[in-house]
């Protein structure tokens, strides 16, 4: 059987407010699924769910036929991870400090190391001793997604994570996301930038509802881009 | 990049070797210096106690951040259990350490378990209710523990089945003890489980993002702490002859909180400072004035206000400075 995160016709509550209804779609290992929509329609809570951060889901989310399940930390030891939004370092560990931290071995011999990581993103090499929350927000967002890639998860969840930066930071992200694909870890993007999404995604997904509306491939994606784009703009 | 990392960290853990000397340096000097009074080497003996108290403090608030209203508990627990042991047991004070850490760890284990699923208010909270309750058992078991006139005639302590009589040699032994605290503490502060530590601190949610198991490391933190904090009971108890209720008091909690902020939360050479100093303070200004307490209360708000780091955390970024603008000057050059 092939590498799949699986969600299965999941939903989920926050208190008595139900924000998915039913929601079905497959990552495959080594690939980037975008989920695209407006806001308030259940992208954020798609990820949040993954990592069992909302109150209760129905349905099931599989990770190779294991159900993803139990506490935060199980499930990211189970090999998924959460790059939020607010791209939280630990601010008072030195840069270098923040990435031992989250290496998370997996004695295959495959794992990303904080050589690998500065190659990506080298402004994070210039930084190694400094304290991670004296950063810029563009260079914090770089070490958030490279401590995660260091925890070897099979899958990362990213949440918006070129909002507010600056273009050239974009392009480390993009960068990275590639990097990602290549070593075999199947990503999740929730974005708005339609043109990072288009650049890296394999399969996109429009969030509606907290139900999957429609699903493109990257082929069709890239023949429709200006139904996309309407889609994804408040009328 | 690499080359300036390792080159920087073998400054810190360069820095930590520094301390150890200094602090090792300092206590061996003061025996000469305080040849013919005797009171001054007890003094610096309660001194060493109380500074191996306020770094089990600093391993729970300083690595997790969490903060407790009530470590006395620990020390009391310590000491009782060190007292009753040394009456029935074993007067070996090696043989003592061994037993009471080992009822400590279990005991903090069960406690903890509970304790550090809570968060914030709530733990520091329940953490104060701990030490009241155990103070409280002391007046119910009153048959056992002395109650209000605490456990007396404890035996002399013995080390290898000799009797430790001199003062200077338990102002060795506790000089002793307190480096090894510290050298552990140094240690574990360097080592993957300290560095996880930090991240709790920092941001516990991240953390378990990175699959760390928050709870099971808390609970480390705090057993480690308690244990620490029941060794400093046990060569309280041995030292002095006598435990009492007031150990357990949450007046005692709230004097090694003070110790720690005075010092530096989670500097770990800073609570050992805060906590000589107090205790020497303590004693030099209550001959002169009763109201003392009022004092301390005062340069209490006065370091939490002006340095929120304490003594040393105050002192370290100065000498940060300094040093910045020394290696700027340099690469300026």
């Amino acid at each position: 059987m092939n590498a799949v995160l699986r969600y299965d016709n999941l939903s989920a509550f926050y208190g008595v407010s139900q924000i998915l209804h039913g929601l079905s779609f497959d990552v495959p290992a080594a690939s980037v699924t975008c989920l695209l929509g407006l806001n308030g329609m259940g992208k954020t809570t798609t990820l949040r769910a993954t990592m069992g951060l909302v109150d209760r889901t129905e349905g099931r989310i599989t990770l190779n036929g294991r159900e993803v399940t139990g506490p935060t930390f199980r499930r990211a030891q189970m090999g998924v991870t959460l790059v939020p939004e607010d791209r939280k370092v630990f601010a008072n560990l030195t840069v270098e400090e923040n990435l031992e931290v989250a290496r998370r071995p997996t004695g295959s011999g495959q794992d990303f190391t904080i050589a690998e990581a500065v190659e990506i993103f080298p402004r994070l090499g210039e930084r190694m001793g400094q304290k991670a929350g004296t950063m810029s927000g563009g260079e914090q967002q770089m070490l958030v997604v490279a401590r995660a890639m260091l925890a070897n998860p099979a899958y990362m969840m990213l949440d918006e994570p070129t909002e507010g930066l600056s273009p050239s930071y974009v392009g480390a992200i993009a960068q990275s996301i590639e990097e990602a694909r290549k070593r075999g870890i199947g990503v999740i993007l929730v974005e708005q930038s339609i043109p990072l999404a288009l650049s890296v995604g394999d399969a996109f997904h429009i969030v509606e509802n907290g139900q999957i509306s429609r699903s493109y491939t990257r082929d069709e994606a890239l023949a429709d881009r200006e139904g996309l784009e309407r889609m994804l703009t408040v009328e | 990049m690499t080359g300036a990392t390792l080159s920087e960290r073998r400054t810190r853990s360069r820095g930590g070797l520094i301390g150890l000397a200094i602090v090792a340096l300092a206590g061996i000097v003061l025996p000469f210096a305080s040849a013919g009074q005797p009171f001054l080497l007890m003094l610096a003996s309660h001194a060493l106690i109380a500074a191996i108290l306020a770094l089990s403090l600093d391993m729970l608030t300083g690595n997790t951040g969490l903060l407790s209203f009530g470590h006395a508990a620990w020390f009391g627990f310590g000491s009782y259990v060190a007292g009753l042991l040394s009456k029935s047991a074993s007067s070996d004070i090696v043989v003592l350490s061994l037993l009471t850490l080992a009822a400590t760890v279990l005991v903090a284990g069960v406690i903890g378990a509970v304790l550090v699923r809570q968060i914030g208010k709530t733990f520091a909270i329940l953490t104060l209710a701990l030490s009241q309750i155990m103070f409280a058992i002391v007046f119910v078991f009153s048959d056992i523990t002395g109650g209000e006139d605490g456990l007396q005639g404890i035996p002399m302590a013995t080390f290898l089945g000799m009797q430790i009589v001199s003062p200077t040699t338990w102002y060795a032994i506790l000089l002793v003890a307190l480096l090894l605290a510290l050298a552990g503490a140094l240690h574990l502060r360097r080592s993957p489980l300290g560095r996880a530590w930090l991240a709790i601190r920092e941001n516990g949610e991240r953390a378990r993002f990175i699959g760390m198991n928050v709870n099971k490391l808390k609970l480390m933190s705090y057993v480690i702490s308690a244990g620490l904090a029941s060794l400093a009971g046990v060569l309280f108890v041995l030292f002095n002859g006598a435990t009492s209720p007031d150990l357990l008091h949450w007046l005692e909690s709230g004097k090694v909180l003070m110790y720690v902020v005075l010092g530096g939360v989670g500097t770990i050479f800073g609570p050992v400072i805060g906590a000589v100093v107090f205790t020497l303070a303590e004693h030099y200004v209550s001959t002169f004035t009763d109201a003392w307490l009022i004092y301390f209360g005062a340069l209490f708000v006065l370091i939490v206000i002006v340095a929120p780091g304490g003594l040393f955390g105050g002192a370290a970024r100065i000498a940060e400075r300094l040093s910045a603008r020394k290696s700027g000057r340099r690469t300026a050059q």
